[in-house]
């Protein structure tokens, strides 16, 4: 396939299908949870529709000096993002050609263009370019069409200054839809709270600050509040969760007190850990386990 | 598949200290109130069969409770399993096993010293421990019960020094009709225990080469790790252990744990974190598609000519714990299936591991099938591939797999 994932090939060339994987510590917690994440989740995921036009980009694209690689993939990590790099290989006018928002850390000239998203949305990301779908690039983005690479000396960047991120939401429906009927539905929803700007790994500043804002998530979280209550608990006993994310072959496990899941990322060669909230606090049916984000047997 | 009933979970009698279920304990994870009636549902909601009734230590159950459980496993399934260390095995027991055919299986180490480390409060107790095993074993074997024996290889019981004494005690048991031994590497849960009580990797080759040695002299011990080696080169693995078929640590499909509260859990060498976690609700094989990819040098397997048999081994043996890295014994099992291999060719057999073209088909279908999320065995795919041409229907070609999956 002539696409541009055949070119973004993760670090040690390992390719993995799309998979989500969710594992409870009990019975108890998956009767006392479920419901909450299942409330949560699909409640709250269309009442909020307008919070999508002001939301970050999904998929953001970012110039990364090799320096910072491993600070930058963390960043992207505890954002609950994945990431992709885009090899030194990758055809300049392939990137330049498309309407990619891109953040710069410095004004050098960078070395390597890095893709942060959902795996879903990186596989939307891939897909579109590989059928020069504009339009739902466009919705990915958050970026309008790239003039002609002849016309200016830095397109994407000149893009992205012009462009006001103004995503499709009936784009992003269709990608949201295309998630929900898997056979882990849950999951991948649950995945999908980053597309609210709702990130449950959030609220953890990032250091380079490089993603959106982690303030987006709690004003969406106060304007579910306004319209539903209830959801607006659920998801807020959600984000309460202490987290550890670990990437590392390909696959990030992310564990709570209450369940953990499996999903693909890039693969790394030296495994990375984050972990988000104490761990101290007690969680309804949580388990008790050796460590974070477990809670120590008194 | 094994539908293991725990009813008091991990709780045990001994405190061995390389116990792969301590993690468990030491998060305060123990016995919880059982109900044999959820316990049965469970069993029944599972598929049903025969059940191993599994611990911790399961002879620590009440003698009416133990007796209803084999009772109704007797009625619904016409045998029952058990696996215990063997230290609380009475006559009583040996009735209740007669009456509900229970085959037992006992876990034992070696001989006196050499099973030191499964210990019982002190030096003094732990030996009086051992003897209690060892007539055990007699009496089952003396009432037609003749049990299997699960043997751990660590530093008490199987450094150079240890060997003849071991070799001398395995002919002992061979010679009073004990026909199974199952070696396992140590499991170790952490450093502390790695350190003191595992192997090095010269050492484990040492003793299991021994051990292969020892089985041309035994009339009955089969040791099931030698013969499952050349089984997994010629294809034949219909029967093989669940830790060369690629086990999901999400679902761990050879073990069907079901806990005191009728809890559905996995098998317990892949829990870590000291939690039993809930099985997943489908299985995925994410780790073989990663091992087969990730250089040797970065814990995977990638161009290891024996990946299709070992497929990494037993996720609860990865390296660091980490169930996304290949086994820590990987220089062993690999050693190993060298001369496993190089017996075959000497008997004039071709392993598959030296037909490239074989193997690398073999292991293109194993990804294939990985990648949507089912598994086989490799007899099934040489059947499938050897299969005469006309028995090919219309229908099996357009879905090939369906038939081929476990």
């Amino acid at each position: 396939m002539s696409s541009l994932w055949t070119e973004l090939r993760p670090i040690t060339g390992v390719e993995l299908p799309h998979f989500l994987r969710l594992q409870w510590v009990g019975d108890e917690a998956r009767a006392h949870w479920e419901p909450i994440l299942e409330h949560a989740l699909t409640a709250g995921f269309w009442t909020i529709g307008p919070r999508l036009r002001r939301g970050p980009a999904q998929v953001e694209v970012h110039a990364v000096r090799p320096t910072r690689l491993h600070s930058f993939r963390e960043a992207v990590l505890r954002q609950g993002l994945h990431f992709q790099l885009i090899e030194e290989g990758l055809p300049e006018s392939m990137v330049r050609g498309l309407p990619l928002p891109c953040r710069y850390l410095s004004t050098v000239a960078p070395d390597t263009y890095a893709v942060a998203a959902q795996t879903f949305l990186l596989d939307a990301f891939a897909d579109a370019c590989a059928l020069g779908d504009t339009a739902i690039l466009q919705s990915l983005t958050g970026c309008p069409e790239t003039p002609p690479l002849s016309t200016t000396p830095d397109p994407v960047l000149q893009a992205w200054l012009r462009a006001a991120p103004e995503p499709d939401e009936r784009q992003a429906a269709r990608y949201i839809w295309r998630i929900t009927t898997e056979p882990a539905a849950l999951a991948a929803r649950l995945l999908a709270l980053n597309y609210l700007g709702l990130n449950m790994l959030a609220n953890a500043d990032s250091d380079e600050n490089l993603l959106h804002e982690p303030t987006h998530g709690e004003q969406a979280l106060a304007d579910i509040a306004q319209q539903q209550p209830a959801v607006a608990d659920a998801l807020a006993q959600l984000l309460s969760l202490p987290v550890q994310l670990s990437a590392y072959h390909g696959i990030m496990e992310v564990k709570t007190p209450v369940f953990k899941f499996i999903t693909r990322t890039d693969a790394c060669q030296t495994q990375i850990d984050v972990r988000i909230g104490t761990g101290t606090e007690p969680v309804h049916a949580g388990a008790r386990g050796l460590r974070f984000p477990y809670r120590r047997c008194a | 598949m094994s539908l293991e009933l725990r009813p008091y979970g991990v709780a045990c009698n001994l405190a061995c200290t390389y116990c792969y279920q301590q993690p468990q304990r030491d998060a305060g994870n123990t016995a919880r109130p059982y109900d044999l009636d959820r316990m049965k549902a469970a069993v029944v909601k599972a598929g049903g069969g025969p059940f191993v009734l599994f611990g911790g230590e399961p002879l620590l159950l009440p003698m009416d409770d133990l007796e209803e459980l084999f009772r109704w496993g007797f009625e619904q399934y016409g045998r029952n399993s058990i696996q215990t260390n063997g230290t609380l095995v009475t006559a009583a027991h040996i009735a209740l096993f007669h009456r509900y055919r229970v085959e037992v299986g006992v876990s034992i180490d070696g001989p006196g010293a050499l099973n030191d480390v499964r210990f019982v409060k002190s030096a003094a107790r732990t030996r009086a421990a051992t003897e209690q095993v060892e007539a055990a074993i007699r009496l089952l074997v003396a009432e037609g019960l003749t049990p299997g024996l699960i043997v751990t290889l660590h530093r008490g019981n199987a450094l150079p020094e240890h060997l003849p004494e071991m070799g001398a005690w395995l002919q002992s048991l061979d010679r009073l009709g004990i026909r199974t031994v199952r070696l396992h590497l140590l499991e170790s849960e952490n450093a502390a225990i790695r350190l003191s009580l595992g192997l090095t990797e010269a050492e484990n080759l040492t003793a299991l080469t021994y051990f292969f040695r020892l089985q041309a002299e035994l009339k009955n011990i089969r040791f099931d790790v030698v013969e499952e080696l050349k089984a997994l080169l010629l294809g034949q693995d219909r029967n093989v252990s669940c830790v060369w078929t690629a086990c999901d640590p999400f679902t761990t499909a050879a073990v069907q744990g079901i806990e005191g509260n009728g809890q559905r859990s996995n098998c317990g060498r892949t829990n870590k974190d000291g939690i039993d976690q809930v099985k997943a609700d489908y299985a995925g094989f994410e780790r073989y598609l990663v091992l087969n990819q990730i250089p040797q040098e970065y814990g995977g397997c990638r161009d290891c000519r024996f990946f299709l048999f070992c497929k990494g081994q037993c996720p609860g043996t990865a390296i660091d714990g980490d169930w996304r890295n290949r086994t820590e014994h990987c220089a062993v099992w690999k050693e190993l299936f060298a001369l496993a291999e190089a017996q075959l060719v000497a008997a004039g057999k071709t392993p598959i591991s030296l037909d490239v073209p074989t193997r690398t088909y073999l292991e293109q279908q194993f990804l294939l099938l990985w990648r949507n999320r089912r598994n086989t065995h490799i007899y099934r795919l040489l059947e499938w591939k050897n299969r005469p041409q006309q028995q090919a229907q219309p229908q099996q070609q357009t879905q090939p797999y369906e038939q081929l999956v476990d």
